[in-house]
């Protein structure tokens, strides 16, 4: 079955799908949300997502446009659209990434997106998270702000916040040296035995509101609510969740994407 | 539990961190100004109207000690007290507080937008080393080798913050606030008048409420200041 929904008329647009294959079941839930502040002053949302599971490689990625670039709506979704081909045409399902394979890649993307915005590239600077899966791993990479998170068997085992000095301060595509600024890592996974698998990428429009505290715990109780919903059903969820933001006086964008992967049958 | 129950509620804090000398020089007119200026600072910074942060402010004096007299707080819950003059200009020890308190996460969180520092003296520092006292008077570039001054321009957080200040009088030490500020294009608020505390208060204010409304706080490269201050006040 497949489920999908974009509504670019209002202030905020979400997708959502899920798959089944011989190992495993996997969904994703996503929704981008325009800050308040870009609402009031008729502006755009500058985050961007993308999201893929029928594919046989697996995506989520996220871009967050950084609001001292004009143009940066354009810059964050040349980033997400550029990393979709690339995934598309370029990677091969069954292969089992080394570090310079990795590298390469990353530079490609980068170059790419620079060639995009040959004279004015900051204006379209932005951020980018994301998260590929294939039949034996899990690549995920950044650059800039926002949160990677994964666990396996309700435990977390990657967090990625990347911040270490202050809100809205980031590296990003534009950054002077940006391919070693972009974090990558590859993890060879046999799914069926790690199952379940959930993944969170968010923009740092979410992902700055979070308790530090509790943040290790977000993916088992939002498995915990997968378990005793549909997808229809935990998309309204969450599209609930980021759209009425608990956090006062917030006016960032604010982009959240979840990837489920869970054995077959064991939704309630 | 709810998925709110993940979610920090308060706003995002822009503190600005206050350093006021409070030396024994700093007695009569100079510093009845700087206490009547922060109220009415802290009284305009509590009533903005679509503030983005939540504007926190902390004052430390600098007088006999180093003395943090409000810790990081709302804006909108700081009473200060009137501040007394009297004993030395520990400034060295006051910029080694406030690199302190900014690179600790409890007190300064990662969500933070980035802090401001504002520096107000009338004098020099009476805590320099023994080899910079001979070396007297002192330039900006000796100053910027200054422990404190270096660790205020090299701590991973306290480098991004940004900096404002004023020297009250003909004595003010300006070549070491120019070294604090380090930073072209933002000139050190010299007054000669103590009219010239009031209008550099005034200054702050509008930063910090430009900053607070804007799209990204963070932003703040383009400060008024030409239309305030008269060309002899501004020591660049």
């Amino acid at each position: 079955m497949h489920w999908y929904c974009r509504m670019k008329k209002l202030n905020f647009y979400s997708d959502f799908d899920e798959h089944e294959n011989d190992e495993y079941k996997v969904a994703f839930n996503a929704i981008s949300v325009k800050g308040e502040r870009h609402q009031k002053n008729n502006e755009y949302n500058q985050d961007y997502f993308r999201c893929n599971v029928k594919n046989h490689i697996k995506y989520a990625i996220v871009a967050d446009g950084l609001g001292s670039a004009k143009q940066s709506h354009i810059g964050s979704k040349k980033a997400v659209e550029l990393l979709e081909n690339m995934i598309q045409e370029n990677l091969n399902n069954d292969v089992i990434l080394s570090e310079t394979e990795i590298t390469e890649f990353n530079k490609r993307l980068v170059e790419k997106w620079e060639a995009s915005f040959p004279d004015h590239m900051r204006e379209y600077d932005t951020t980018l998270l994301y998260l590929i899966i294939f039949k034996h791993g899990v690549l995920v990479g950044s650059i800039g702000d926002g949160l990677i998170l994964c666990s396996m068997k309700n435990e977390v085992v990657y967090i990625k916040e990347g911040k270490n000095s202050f809100s809205n301060q980031t590296y990003s595509l534009a950054s002077h040296q940006a391919l070693a600024n972009f974090t990558s890592i590859y993890q060879p996974i046999t799914f069926k035995e790690k199952l379940p698998i959930v993944f969170i990428l968010a923009t740092d429009g979410v992902s700055d509101d979070l308790k530090p505290e509790m943040i290790q715990e977000l993916p088992a109780y939002l498995y915990e609510e997968f378990r005793g919903n549909s997808v229809v059903k935990m998309q309204n969820i969450i599209g609930s969740w980021i759209l009425n933001w608990e956090t006062q006086h917030h006016s960032d964008d604010r982009t959240f994407c979840i990837l489920t992967m869970w054995k077959a049958g064991e939704q309630e | 539990m709810g998925l709110n129950n993940f979610v920090i509620s308060n706003a995002r804090p822009l503190p600005v961190f206050i350093l006021v000398d409070a030396s024994g020089s700093m007695q009569g007119p100079k510093m009845d100004m700087v206490n009547n200026s922060l109220k009415e600072m802290i009284s305009s910074l509590s009533n903005i109207e679509g503030a983005k942060g939540q504007i926190e402010i902390c004052l430390i004096k600098i007088s006999g000690d180093v003395e943090v007299i409000q810790p990081l707080e709302k804006v909108e819950k700081v009473v200060l007290p009137e501040l007394v003059a009297s004993g030395r200009t520990p400034i060295g020890g006051s910029v080694e507080k406030v690199v302190e308190m900014i690179e600790d996460q409890s007190i300064v969180p990662n969500r933070a937008y980035t802090p401001v520092i504002i520096l107000i003296s009338d004098g020099i520092p009476t805590d320099i080393t023994r080899e910079m006292y001979e070396k007297r008077p002192l330039d900006k570039k000796q100053y910027l080798e200054w422990e404190p001054l270096q660790h205020l321009h090299t701590a991973n957080r306290s480098q991004k913050c940004m900096r404002m200040a004023l020297g009250i009088g003909e004595d003010a030490d300006y070549e070491l606030l120019k070294a604090f500020i380090n930073k072209e294009n933002v000139p050190v608020i010299k007054a000669v008048e103590v009219t010239t505390i009031g209008k550099f208060f005034e200054w702050v204010t509008i930063s910090v409420s430009q900053r607070s409304v804007s799209a990204n706080p963070n932003q703040f490269d383009e400060i008024p200041f030409e239309d305030l201050f008269p060309d002899d006040a501004l020591v660049l």
